[in-house]
């Protein structure tokens, strides 16, 4: 028997999952809490194996709760039960500690594979977390090998810069790339900054050791 | 204070002899609380008290610039010097520039009058009220944000969960329904499941554009990451972000705005530019953040531009966000060559 506490402050929101999980046969859903405090109380008096946890909680945080969790129990796992889809609470959850992270409209079937999953020591992310997890992955991949150090210039600013080394002034700039005046000097001091350059010879040093331009 | 010798039958009327006009016009320009510049028609200062040459930063006593061309010391004003070098040459009635800025922060109105034998200009320091309605513009939107971010919440954290709950309980139904019921009743079940997730994914979207949460949560760079990731899912434009400075966080209300800007220039490129790319951009300085949105769709005419200035609500709202900070907000487009937008704010 796979015993489960909901966390969320909607009761009508952890009724409804308590219903439906408890029909299922090897799930049993024990309690459930709204806070922080509440939940510690239940886990001293009778530690779970899954925590269901809402990350929107009045003035706290589901995510917050779940490091706390993690460091007592590390045995123990957490699904992460949200309306949120953005990535910085994915991440954030994964940091955290949580094994798993689902978004609040997905159905109770996937619920039940997912409290399976990450009691058998598995991780679970629904289809939206998981291609989130994945973007981020490969975006992390793209920083390393580029090394993220390296500064990334906009395809108009690199037109600038091959332009600088080419000697052009501000306003032949300006006329070659049908721009203001104005605009070529914010985006040649962006260079400066961005390349932590101080004068237009260190921006032609930097266009040369990328490959920007040809020393020649 | 300098005048030059010629009498006033105006004056005459009110004092008895030349020399007591004289004296009493004297104390009128010295002590005016505006600035009082008047100039001949061929452009050389005839009169001048201390505050028009301080509000106009002309860099000399008076005294200094009586017969002396006004436009030689107006290069740092070149709005004014314009139409100051066409007051000369075309008879000009009257002129009005509500506001001139300064770098070091004040803004002066500045007035001219035809007179007999060349203009008056009066210039009057507006910074005050600027100051003012600024504060106010400030606050108004800061309202606004606060009872943006209420609404959001209310409906992420109040109406998102009961559709929630509302959509289990429907699975919990579907599972007892028994294999026999009639298909018609089914389909119906469907479509009701269907409309649930639809009007929970409404929801969300609602929620999200009156105020995303991960703007309060994972600050400005994350958010802006998150919107153009939804744009490159959705739409086919090609959407990039860079960003480079500091990971600090801004203040809030500085994050939200240029978010909100950011948005709003987006939303221009994708319906309206025909781009297929767009960059934006994010740059944290020392003492300013610098926000770029460049697509390189249709353009539009300088003609076009002013029409969207003065009527286009969306980028006249950037004005007023951009005002209300202190910072500034510059577009620079032409047809067929795309669009930029750039805005710096200060940061300290």
């Amino acid at each position: 028997m796979i015993k489960v506490i909901v966390v969320d402050d909607h009761k009508v929101f952890s009724d409804g999952i308590i219903s439906i999980l408890n029909e299922v046969d090897d799930i049993h859903v024990v309690s459930s809490a709204s806070n922080a405090m509440e939940l510690t109380h239940l886990l001293a008096k009778d530690p779970v194996d899954v925590i269901l946890m809402d990350i929107s909680l009045g003035k706290e945080s589901g995510l917050d709760i779940t490091k706390t969790v993690k460091e007592m129990y590390p045995e123990m796992k957490v699904l992460i039960l949200s309306m949120h889809a953005e990535r910085g609470y994915i991440v954030k959850a994964i940091e955290c500690g949580a094994n798993g992270y689902l978004l609040k409209e997905i159905g109770g079937d996937e619920m039940v594979i997912a409290i399976r999953a990450v009691y058998n020591g598995g991780t679970y992310y629904s289809q939206q977390v998981s291609s989130i997890i994945m973007n981020q992955f490969a975006a992390f991949q793209k920083d390393r090998t580029r090394g993220v150090s390296d500064v990334q210039l906009t395809p108009r600013e690199k037109e600038v810069l091959i332009l600088i080394t080419k000697e052009y002034t501000n306003q032949e700039i300006a006329n070659e790339l049908f721009i203001s005046i104005r605009t070529v000097d914010t985006h040649r001091r962006n260079l400066l900054e961005k390349l932590s350059a101080k004068n237009t010879v260190g921006l032609v040093k930097y266009a040369i050791k990328t490959g920007l331009v040809d020393p020649g | 204070m300098v005048m030059p010798q010629h009498s006033s039958s105006d004056i005459d009327a009110m004092v008895p002899n030349a020399s007591e006009a004289y004296d009493f016009l004297v104390s009128v320009v010295r002590n005016a609380p505006l600035g009082i510049l008047t100039y001949t028609k061929d452009g050389k200062i005839s009169m001048c008290n201390q505050l028009a040459s301080m509000h106009l930063r002309l860099n000399h006593s008076p005294r200094a610039l009586i017969e002396r061309p006004l436009t030689d010391f107006i290069a740092h004003l070149p709005a004014l010097r314009s139409i100051i070098a066409e007051s000369t040459t075309k008879s000009r009635q009257a002129f009005s520039i509500p506001e001139l800025s300064f770098e070091n922060g004040t803004y002066i109105a500045v007035k001219g009058r035809k007179l007999t034998n060349g203009m008056i200009i009066t210039t009057h320091d507006i910074t005050p009220m600027k100051s003012l309605q600024r504060s106010n513009v400030a606050a108004m939107l800061k309202g606004q944000e606060k009872e943006r971010h209420r609404l959001a919440k209310e409906i992420h954290d109040g109406i998102g969960p009961l559709m929630s709950t509302i959509k289990l309980n429907l699975d919990s139904i579907k599972n007892d329904l028994h294999d026999d019921i009639q298909q018609n009743t089914m389909l119906k079940f469907n479509a009701i499941q269907d409309l649930i997730k639809d009007v929970s994914e409404d929801i969300r979207s609602i929620s999200h554009a009156l105020m995303p949460s991960a703007l309060k949560d994972f600050g400005l760079r994350s958010t802006l990451e998150n919107l153009i990731q939804k744009i490159n899912q959705s739409e086919t434009v090609k959407a990039s972000f860079y960003f480079s400075g500091s990971e600090d966080r801004l203040y809030i209300h500085t994050e939200i705005a240029l978010y909100r800007m950011a948005q709003e220039l987006i939303n221009n490129a994708l319906k309206y530019a025909n781009a297929k790319q767009i960059v934006v951009q994010l740059i944290r300085f020392e003492h300013k953040v610098l926000l770029t949105v460049e697509d390189d769709g249709i353009g539009c005419s300088q003609h076009n531009l002013d029409v969207l200035m003065t009527g286009g609500i969306g980028l006249q709202n950037i004005y007023t966000r951009t005002e209300a900070l202190k910072g500034s907000f510059v577009i620079d487009s032409s047809e067929g060559n795309g669009f930029s937008g750039t805005i710096e704010i200060p940061t300290d």
